[in-house]
């Protein structure tokens, strides 16, 4: 089966995850990943690496947004990202030795107004480059595959009805089972994760590291993304760069072609941050401006302390 | 109708996928999964409904098909039948978001934040606990540390273990894709208890 991780093979699939790939070539890879099932579990292996990565912070700004966009699309994908971080959680627990939890500050007003898995979506799929809420989440399709040559079947009808006494009758039970099972876990992640996996906080330009006054913000063990809310003292640049810098002064992430938007009397930049990427510990945010892809202008530092775990 | 597969549509899909009984089950399901998985790619709505929908397709054509069926695997017959199905799922009423500003009733309702976390956590820790010990420190140490760290730790791991990067890539996923559902289920059991116990 390991046959089937090829470097060839390995890039086609990170490129049809992140919906990089052509139409036909698509339709090509999907038969063989529906008609070969090492082909499948190669997937699966390309799809939880891409995951980490996002958890890592590794992917840059376009594969973030193409991951978001083409593959954290359903609730059962969302549950990925959601174990995922529960499981590097539980390595650092494991790590520490301590079992703690402290609890994590609710999701503000964005998750209060919507249903459970638009609040989640939405703050997943925050553009990082065009910084705009996607209040809802599209379940149209993209496009039209091309037709099968395969198919000589009728209209949709009716399941078949099991023959009884029919011995398979077992097996279809157990799907059923634990499709119903599958499901009630859906939800209740949905709802699970609207309260405590994404974190707001909002900050205000100058405030200072050095002299304690730094925002707190507590991320509770199952939170997944924070979402920083940065007020500008003026909208005055059209695209605005900032950086991750951690209690040495280091660089640990970044996001570009950020756009300031209106959010009532205020200009503000919205961020959003894989939790994965802060333990605790003294942060800030450097804000840089610029117009028209001139160099870069300081626009504000915004410093915050994430607490335990 | 066929007389060669008398017992019905199911039964005709289960014995083409396999000649074990329950081989072919654990085949249905894997197929399944993947038309699902596909499905969700083409962000077409109720990916499981269409994967059944396909396979009760599927496996009342292979029925009425009978001995005249030549091919081996009906997989890529499946596909095919998927294909279909997906152009007539673009066709339904695309589902409709909610309103800005509903509230559900289980939100009205809510528990206190971290709750859901915590029991997704204990759920964790005991469906650790289910695997052999050597395969969950495996999990847990592959998975442990920052980024460069891991990246170091997991070409140790493979060499102790005489695995080739991939194979244990693989063995990886495999062990994190049962721990994952042995989660998912529990929550949802958990879900119809009033605590984890």
């Amino acid at each position: 089966m390991s046959g089937r991780l090829s470097p060839d093979f390995e890039r086609t699939l990170r490129r049809y995850v992140l919906g990089g790939l052509d139409e036909p070539l698509r339709i090509e890879l999907e038969e063989t990943l529906v008609s070969d099932p090492g082909a499948f579990e190669a997937l699966g292996v390309v799809e939880d690496e891409l995951v980490e990565e996002y958890l890592d912070g590794a992917l840059d700004v376009s594969e973030r947004a193409a991951l978001e966009r083409s593959f954290l699309t359903s609730a059962a994908r969302e549950a990925r990202l959601r174990f995922a971080q529960a499981l590097r959680d539980r390595t650092r627990r494991g790590a520490a030795g301590e079992a703690s939890r402290s609890a994590a500050i609710p999701a503000s007003r964005s998750t209060r107004a919507h249903p459970a898995w638009l609040a989640v979506a939405a703050a997943l799929a925050f553009s990082l480059a065009g910084n705009v809420w996607l209040a809802t989440r599209g379940v149209r399709p993209e496009g039209v595959p091309l037709p099968a040559a395969a198919e000589a079947g009728s209209p949709v009808a009716a399941a078949p009805t099991p023959v009884p006494g029919d011995s398979g009758a077992l097996a279809r039970e157990q799907a059923a089972r634990t499709r119903a099972e599958s499901n009630a876990a859906r939800l209740e992640l949905e709802l699970a994760r609207a309260r405590s996996s994404v974190v707001t906080l909002a900050l205000s330009a100058g405030r200072l590291r050095a002299a304690g006054d730094s925002a707190r913000i507590t991320l509770g063990a199952g939170a997944v993304a924070v979402r920083l809310r940065l007020e500008l003292a003026s909208a005055e640049y059209a695209s605005y760069r900032a950086a991750l810098v951690d209690q040495d002064g280091g660089e640990i992430w970044t996001a570009t072609r950020l756009e300031p938007v209106r959010e009532g009397d205020d200009s503000v930049v919205n961020l959003v941050l894989p939790a994965g990427l802060l333990p605790p510990g003294d942060y800030e945010i450097a804000l840089s401006g610029s117009q028209g892809g001139g160099e870069p202008v300081p626009a504000g530092r915004y410093a915050f302390r994430v607490a335990g775990r | 109708m066929s007389e060669a597969l008398p017992d019905g549509p199911f039964e005709a899909l289960l014995g083409r996928l396999a000649p074990d009984r329950d081989a072919a089950g654990v085949r249905y399901e894997e197929l399944r999964l993947r038309l699902v998985s596909v499905f969700e790619y083409r962000r077409c709505p109720h990916p499981e409904e269409l994967a059944d929908e396909t396979l009760d397709r599927a496996a009342r054509k292979l029925w009425e098909l009978g001995d005249r069926f030549s091919g081996g695997d009906p997989a890529r017959y499946v596909f095919g039948v998927a294909w279909n199905i997906a152009r007539e799922s673009f066709r339904r009423p695309a589902a409709v978001s909610l309103p800005n500003g509903f509230e559900t009733r289980a939100h009205a309702n809510a528990e206190p934040p971290d709750e859901g976390a915590e029991r997704a956590a204990a759920c964790l820790d005991r469906c650790l606990q289910h695997l052999a010990a050597g395969d969950r420190d495996l999990v847990l140490g592959y998975h442990e540390g920052a980024r460069g760290a891991r990246i170091d730790r997991r070409a140790g791991l493979a060499r102790e273990l005489g695995l080739t990067p991939n194979a244990l890539r693989l063995r990886i996923h495999r062990l994190t894709t049962r721990l994952r559902q042995c989660v998912e289920a529990c929550v949802a059991r958990a879900a119809l208890e009033p605590r984890l116990t």
